[in-house]
Formats: structure tokens, C-alpha cells, sequence
């Protein structure tokens, strides 16, 4: 596994890949951390929260190529033949993405040190959205990873994995918009149901839809307010995404097709 | 899985196997990648569901409480997430079947960032893991389940159909509070029409609602309104903090006080009381009345001499002097301001002030003696300022303050009694407002040492409990300092941040490209 890691990280740096998203992130969380500080008040949980809206953008770019490169340049059949697990594959490529994560990261480092030498505050929930910043960077790096397994297309990765993690992170919204659907649907005249009775089913539906929302179920965190569940959440979620590329990498040593 | 593979590669190594063994390995790969795709798909379904169940098992709700809330920890300095031992024991003492419910007339808010929310919904949430079944929480929105309103007040008191906020519910008894609300402001910043919270009280909020609600208001405190006073919210905040309901009396020709008044406030009034006033309050402190007056000298009452309202103290030897406090001694003022300052403690009353020798006083009017010549009148002072200060008077002319030269220790606040009656007065007064008015809660939060002086004061004359007192939980400042920080250096790091460190990646991303692209 640690062949593939060092193989793909430094395969970051050897294209422009690497480089694009660390002047993307440096761009965006320099932007952000400015308009704090030019105000005069920096709140850095803000500033990182805001910062994992944009793994929207950021995870389809890291991780578009680590395995539909490989398919498109027929490397693949390295991993097929080389006596090394298809999971440690993905294993190794997975932390490959997520260090390059974690480097982008520095550059949030960086703001928190300016912040404590402008006489600023770094309190516990900044760290709790640290918590939160990796939660969610294994959660969509997974995610980025079964697209890139899906396709031999790097842009059709990008664009599967852009669709998904824009799909998370508007999941609040869709179930707003879900349960006005359903309530609408369910008081129509076809079903006319009573409504209190319409009220409910729309909100359970509401409620279901927005369990698996992440976001939600981390925004505590920013608070100071730690809890396990969240990170149960995202880590097993994650590992069923990697499961989910292991088993279609897999598919190539049986399928017929 | 080796020996079908082994299986299915002998007909390819033999080469040359008839139709039938063709026709027998292939069904042999078939059903080989059936079992591998079954195993495939099944292995995912079956991981998918033991992920499922385990996130589902760790917010399962039993008894209104789940795994997740034993598993959640507030590490904020100030608890500001959870609520303290004060709410846990009292909410411990209440009897096992007790139900209090409380109900958000909302639909639970998701998006809690820089909203008033972000310290109400994991804080309630902590009630309910805290209270033993006691406490629940449940965000109803009113105009998709109408029947709520109903169901919490069948007859209508309390118009909770124009509600908003959270509903505390106890044996058909309500409190309605609203989020912003739990929160005290600062005064400078609400006077230009922004809400710049300066401590969280939802705690305190809450805590007294569920308090009050489970063992009753002990006493009533009537506010003297009409005279052009400000708001009393805040001290209202406290007094039901204290199980002490909050009521208000109009000034008036025909003014009577109640016969529930356990407390008679008059905070911060503009303009003088009436005569028929001055009978009734003195006829209630005859009977043991309590009362707290406090006025300060501010534009909008210079000219105000307060006949009346002297009148009435004189009865207990007390008068507020119509000039403003000046102190002369740099060490007592605030900011170098010789009107805002402090003011020590009488030692008698140091010990209500949290053992605080000085506290703080602002545009303060001299408290003095009446020259009451009655032997019974017990009179002692409360806060002074230094020996150095000194008094002027608002000249309207000129628009400035004419001081007196000569200088001397001034009272601010003086406390009167009788002796030798069964049924003593209680009368507290303060010529500034910096013990009283919201303005001041509002900037200084409660646990400031006026505030907790004047929670002292009432809990002495009242003898009120206020063991379920929870203090406000100061917010985090995010402010940069601004001494070490100007314009230049925003002007730097912008260029740094947002131009040079991008730039630099791009640069290097550009040059690694060109080298490897003909690799």
C-alpha cells in the first residue's frame, strides 16, 4: 500500500494537478481569511467551514485521475497483476488524496497563525472545524474515488463526483423542497389525506432525507460541541465508498464483459 | 476460489478440448463469476446495512435520550453548549414524573450558523440529555400542524398563535421565549440598530422558566413605568432568575400599590412621581414595603429636581441632589472620564458585592441625608466616590457643567430603614443607573460585580431564593487587536495570501508541466 501512497502523492506534484489545487485552495481560504481580517474580527471556524463548501470543487480535481488515468493509459492491469491487494490499491491512492488534503490545509495553519499573532482567537471550536474539515475530506475523497473507478474519463469522473458532493451539500435544501413535494402530492385530491397526517409523512421525509446530510450533522462541532456520532458517520460512509471501488475494481478479475 | 480457477484454465491449457469440454468450462467461468458477483453485491449490501444500523443505533431516542447524546462533550471554556450543574441538580431534585415540554413553534432550525439558534438548539438538546425524561424538546411549526396552539393553551391566554420562539410548558402553565432574547446586547452598538450580543443567558433563560414554572413565582416586583423610563427586561431577566415575577404600574392621579407588591421599582424615571403617588408608596413602606429607586443626571433629565420623589424620601432621610458627580481623581475614573468612574463599597455592603471594594458608577446624581430628625430613621451609605470629587450643575445657556470647587467624598447609593417597628421599610437608592438599568446588563453582562450586587441586594430584602441562578456565559470575541494590526498589514497579507502564494503554485505548476510534458 505504501508504494501505491508514495507513487500517487508524488504523482501530485509531477503534474500540474497538485499545484492547480494548492493555488486554488491557497486562492479561495486567502480570500476568505482576508475579508475576516481586513473587518477586523477573524473567526476561523468560519473561515474553514466556508472552505468545505468548496470541496465541491476541489476533491473532483484531486481526485478525477487516480484511477481513470490509470485505465486510460492501461496501467491498470498493474495493479491486476502485481501481488498486492485491489483494496491497499485504493487504500493507498485514498490517503494519497486525503494528504494532499491535509497539505492544503497548511494553508488554514498559516491564517490561525496570523490570527493568534494579531492578538485574534484560535478557540476550541476552530478545532472542532479542523474535525469537521477532515470528516468531510474522507467522506468526498471517497466519493471522488468510486467516481474515478467508475469511468476511464477524467472529466466524467470530475463531473460524477461534482454531482454527488453538490447533491450532500444541498441534501438540507432537497429535503425542504422534498417535503413541500410530498405535502403537496399527499394533500392532492387523488389522496386527500388529512393534514396533520400530510404534515407528518412530508416532515418524517424531510427528517429522512436530511439524516444523511453531513453538514448537519457536524455543524456542532464549529460550537466547541464534540460528538462521536458524526464522525462514525462520516468514516463508515466513507469506508462503504471504498468498499463500493474495491468491489467494482474487483469485478474486472470475474466479469465477462 | 484457486481451484476453480484452476478448473476453468485447464481446457485453455489442454488446447485442444472438444465442444463439450468447451461447453462445460464455460458453464463452470458462468457460474463462477455468478458466485463472485453475488458475493460482490451481497458483501456491499450486507456492509451498507451493518453502516446503516450502526448510525441509525446511535441516534435512536429511548426515554428521549440516545447514545449519541452520552457521546457528545461541549469543550467550550464556558460551557456555553451544556447546561451547568446548577440546571443537572435542579432538574435531578424535580420528582420522576415530571414532564416538561418545549416546544420550538418552528421547524427545527438546520441552518444555525451566526444565528441566534447556534446557542439554543444544542443547548436544549443537552436538556433533554441531562433531565432524566424530565425535559423534551420538539420543534412544531405552527402553520403546518395548527393544532399545536390549541393543544398548548386551550383557552387562548397567551396569543401563541402570534408566537414565535420556544414555548416552556408545565401542567398547563406556559412561558413563551424567544431566541433573541437569550441573549444581553450592547448598548452602544443597539442605539446605530445592531445586535452585538456581549453574554449568553439562554441557560438563564430556560433555568428560570423551568424553575418558575415547577415551583411558582415567590414574590412580584412591580416596575413604576410612565414617567419616562427605560426598559427593564434585563432586570426582569434576573428577577425571574430569582422566582420573582415581573409586573408594571402606571403612574397615575389614582396610583395604589398592589397588595402582591413584594418589591417597588422605580428605574431610571425622567420625570417626577405624583402626589397621590407619594401616599401610596409611603402607606406600602409603612407596611413593610420594599423599594429601589435609581436616577442618574443625563441629558434628558438635567432640569429634573424630583420634588415629589424627595418628598417621599424624606420619610427615611434620604435625597437626591439635583447636580452631576465629577471625579477628580484619575485613579476612580474609567477611561480617564471623570463622569463615569468608580465607587467604593461601604464595608457593610462589600460582601453583597462579591467582596468587590469598588464598583462602577456613571453620570451619577449625590445621595445625601434628608435631615430627617428622627431617631428611628437608620440610614448608612452604599457607594461613595473618592474624596476628590466634586459636583456641577447643567447650565442651559452655555451647555456646560458649572462645577463646584470644592471637593469632597460624595455618596451614590444610600440605604434607609426604620428601628423599633415591627414591620421596618427597606429602601434602597442609587443616584446612577449603572446597578439597574438594561443598558448596562445589556453592555456588562450579568455576571458584571454591579449586577451580582444588586442580585445580592434583592435576595437580602426579599430573602428570595436564587440557588438555580445561572450566570450569563460570556460570548468569544473574534476581534483582531488593533494595535497590532493596520492598514499596511491587511494591504500586505492581502497581496501574500490572495496574489504571492497562489501565483507561486501556479508558477511552480506551469513550470512542472513544461519539463514532464514530453515524458
Amino acid at each position: 500500500m505504501s508504494a501505491v501512497y508514495k507513487r500517487e502523492l508524488a504523482s501530485y506534484f509531477r503534474s500540474p494537478v497538485g499545484y492547480i489545487a494548492l493555488a486554488l485552495f491557497s486562492f479561495l481560504s486567502g480570500f476568505v481569511f482576508i475579508n475576516q481580517y481586513g473587518d477586523g474580527s477573524v473567526n476561523i471556524s468560519s473561515e474553514i467551514m466556508s472552505l468545505c463548501s468548496f470541496f465541491v470543487v476541489i476533491i473532483p480535481v484531486i481526485t478525477m485521475g487516480l484511477f481513470s488515468e490509470d485505465k486510460k493509459r492501461g496501467t491498470e492491469v498493474l495493479f491486476y497483476t502485481n501481488p498486492v491487494s485491489m483494496f491497499e490499491v485504493v487504500l493507498g491512492k485514498f490517503f494519497a488524496a486525503l494528504t494532499l488534503i491535509a497539505i492544503l490545509f497548511l494553508n488554514v495553519i498559516l491564517h490561525m497563525i496570523i490570527t493568534a499573532a494579531s492578538g485574534g482567537v484560535v478557540n476550541i471550536g476552530s478545532w472542532g472545524s479542523v474535525i469537521v474539515y477532515f470528516c468531510l475530506a474522507i467522506l468526498f475523497t471517497s466519493i471522488g474515488i468510486l467516481a474515478s473507478a467508475i469511468t476511464d474519463t477524467q472529466i466524467i469522473s470530475a463531473i460524477v463526483s461534482f454531482v454527488i458532493i453538490l447533491v450532500i451539500q444541498l441534501l438540507q435544501t432537497i429535503s425542504t423542497l422534498a417535503s413541500s413535494a410530498f405535502a403537496s402530492l399527499l394533500s392532492s385530491s387523488v389522496l386527500a389525506l388529512e393534514p396533520e397526517k400530510v404534515n407528518r409523512i412530508s416532515t418524517n421525509i424531510a427528517s429522512a432525507i436530511a439524516w444523511l446530510s453531513p453538514f448537519s450533522k457536524t455543524q456542532d462541532f464549529r460550537y466547541g460541541v464534540f460528538s462521536i456520532a458524526p464522525l462514525v458517520f462520516c468514516i463508515s460512509m466513507a469506508l462503504v465508498f471504498l468498499f463500493l471501488t474495491y468491489r467494482i475494481l474487483e469485478k474486472k478479475r470475474w466479469s465477462q464483459n | 476460489m484457486s481451484k476453480d480457477i484452476k478448473n476453468s484454465n485447464t481446457p485453455a491449457k489442454a488446447g485442444n478440448t472438444t465442444k463439450k469440454d468447451d461447453k462445460k468450462a464455460k458453464v463452470q467461468t458462468d457460474a463462477r463469476a455468478g458466485k463472485l458477483k453475488l458475493f460482490s453485491i451481497s458483501s456491499f449490501i450486507i456492509l451498507l446495512l451493518i453502516v446503516l444500523a450502526v448510525n441509525v443505533i446511535f441516534g435512536l431516542k429511548i426515554n428521549n435520550t440516545s447514545i449519541d447524546d452520552y457521546l457528545t462533550y461541549d469543550m467550550t471554556s464556558t460551557g456555553q453548549n451544556s447546561v451547568s450543574s446548577i440546571t443537572v441538580n435542579y432538574l435531578h431534585d424535580l420528582p420522576a414524573d415530571t414532564t416538561i415540554r418545549i416546544v420550538g413553534l418552528m421547524d427545527r432550525p438546520t441552518n444555525l450558523r451566526d444565528t441566534p439558534y447556534e446557542y439554543v438548539v444544542p443547548l436544549l438538546d443537552d436538556y433533554v440529555s441531562v433531565s432524566e425524561g424530565k425535559v423534551t424538546v420538539e420543534y412544531i411549526n405552527p402553520t403546518k400542524y395548527p393544532s399545536i396552539i390549541s393543544e398548548l393553551d386551550p383557552n387562548g391566554v397567551y396569543d401563541l398563535a402570534n408566537a414565535t420562539g420556544y414555548v416552556v410548558s408545565y401542567n398547563g402553565k406556559l412561558i413563551l421565549i424567544n431566541a433573541v432574547d437569550c441573549f444581553t446586547y450592547d448598548n452602544e452598538y443597539l442605539q446605530y440598530g445592531y445586535y452585538l450580543p456581549t453574554s449568553n443567558i439562554v441557560e438563564q433563560k430556560f433555568t428560570s422558566a423551568i424553575v418558575n414554572l415547577t415551583q411558582g413565582y415567590t414574590y412580584t416586583a412591580y416596575f413604576v413605568t410612565g414617567l419616562g423610563e427605560g426598559t427593564h427586561e434585563q432586570l426582569s431577566n434576573m428577577l425571574a432568575s430569582m422566582s420573582i415575577d415581573s409586573r408594571e404600574i402606571q403612574a397615575s392621579d389614582s396610583f395604589t400599590v398592589p397588595s402582591d407588591c413584594s418589591l417597588l421599582i422605580i428605574n431610571g424615571i425622567n420625570s417626577d412621581i405624583t402626589d397621590s403617588m407619594v401616599e401610596a408608596i409611603k402607606d406600602y413602606l409603612s407596611a413593610g414595603g420594599k423599594m429601589i429607586v435609581a436616577v442618574n443626571y443625563y441629558n434628558t433629565n438635567v432640569s429634573e429636581i424630583y420634588p415629589k420623589l424627595n418628598t417621599l424620601l424624606s420619610y427615611y432621610n434620604i435625597r437626591i441632589n439635583n447636580a452631576l458627580l465629577v471625579e477628580n481623581n484619575p485613579g476612580y475614573q474609567i477611561n480617564s472620564d471623570s463622569y463615569n468612574s468608580l465607587v467604593d463599597v461601604a464595608s457593610a455592603y462589600q460582601e453583597l458585592a462579591g467582596g468587590n471594594t469598588r464598583l462602577r458608577s456613571s453620570y451619577a446624581r449625590p445621595i445625601t441625608e434628608a435631615d430627617t430628625p428622627y431617631n428611628y430613621i437608620q440610614v448608612s451609605p452604599i457607594v461613595a466616590t473618592s474624596s476628590s470629587a466634586n459636583f456641577g450643575i447643567y447650565d442651559a445657556t452655555t451647555g456646560n457643567i458649572i462645577q463646584n470647587v470644592n471637593t469632597a467624598s460624595f455618596y451614590v447609593g444610600m440605604y434607609s430603614t426604620f428601628t423599633g417597628t415591627p414591620t421596618p421599610p427597606d429602601v434602597y437608592v442609587f443616584g446612577t443607573l449603572t446597578f439597574t438599568s438594561d443598558e448596562y446588563i445589556s453592555s456588562f453582562g450579568f455576571n458584571d460585580a454591579n449586577v451580582v450586587f444588586t442580585r445580592n441586594i434583592i435576595r437580602n430584602m426579599l430573602a428570595a431564593d436564587d440557588s438555580v441562578f445561572v450566570e450569563g456565559k460570556a460570548l468569544s470575541d473574534y476581534s483582531i487587536d488593533t494595535a497590532k494590526v493596520n492598514s499596511n498589514t491587511v494591504t500586505v497579507l492581502t497581496f501574500i495570501l490572495v496574489a504571492v502564494i497562489p501565483l507561486a503554485f501556479v508558477i511552480a505548476g506551469v513550470v512542472v508541466y513544461n519539463k514532464r510534458k514530453n515524458l
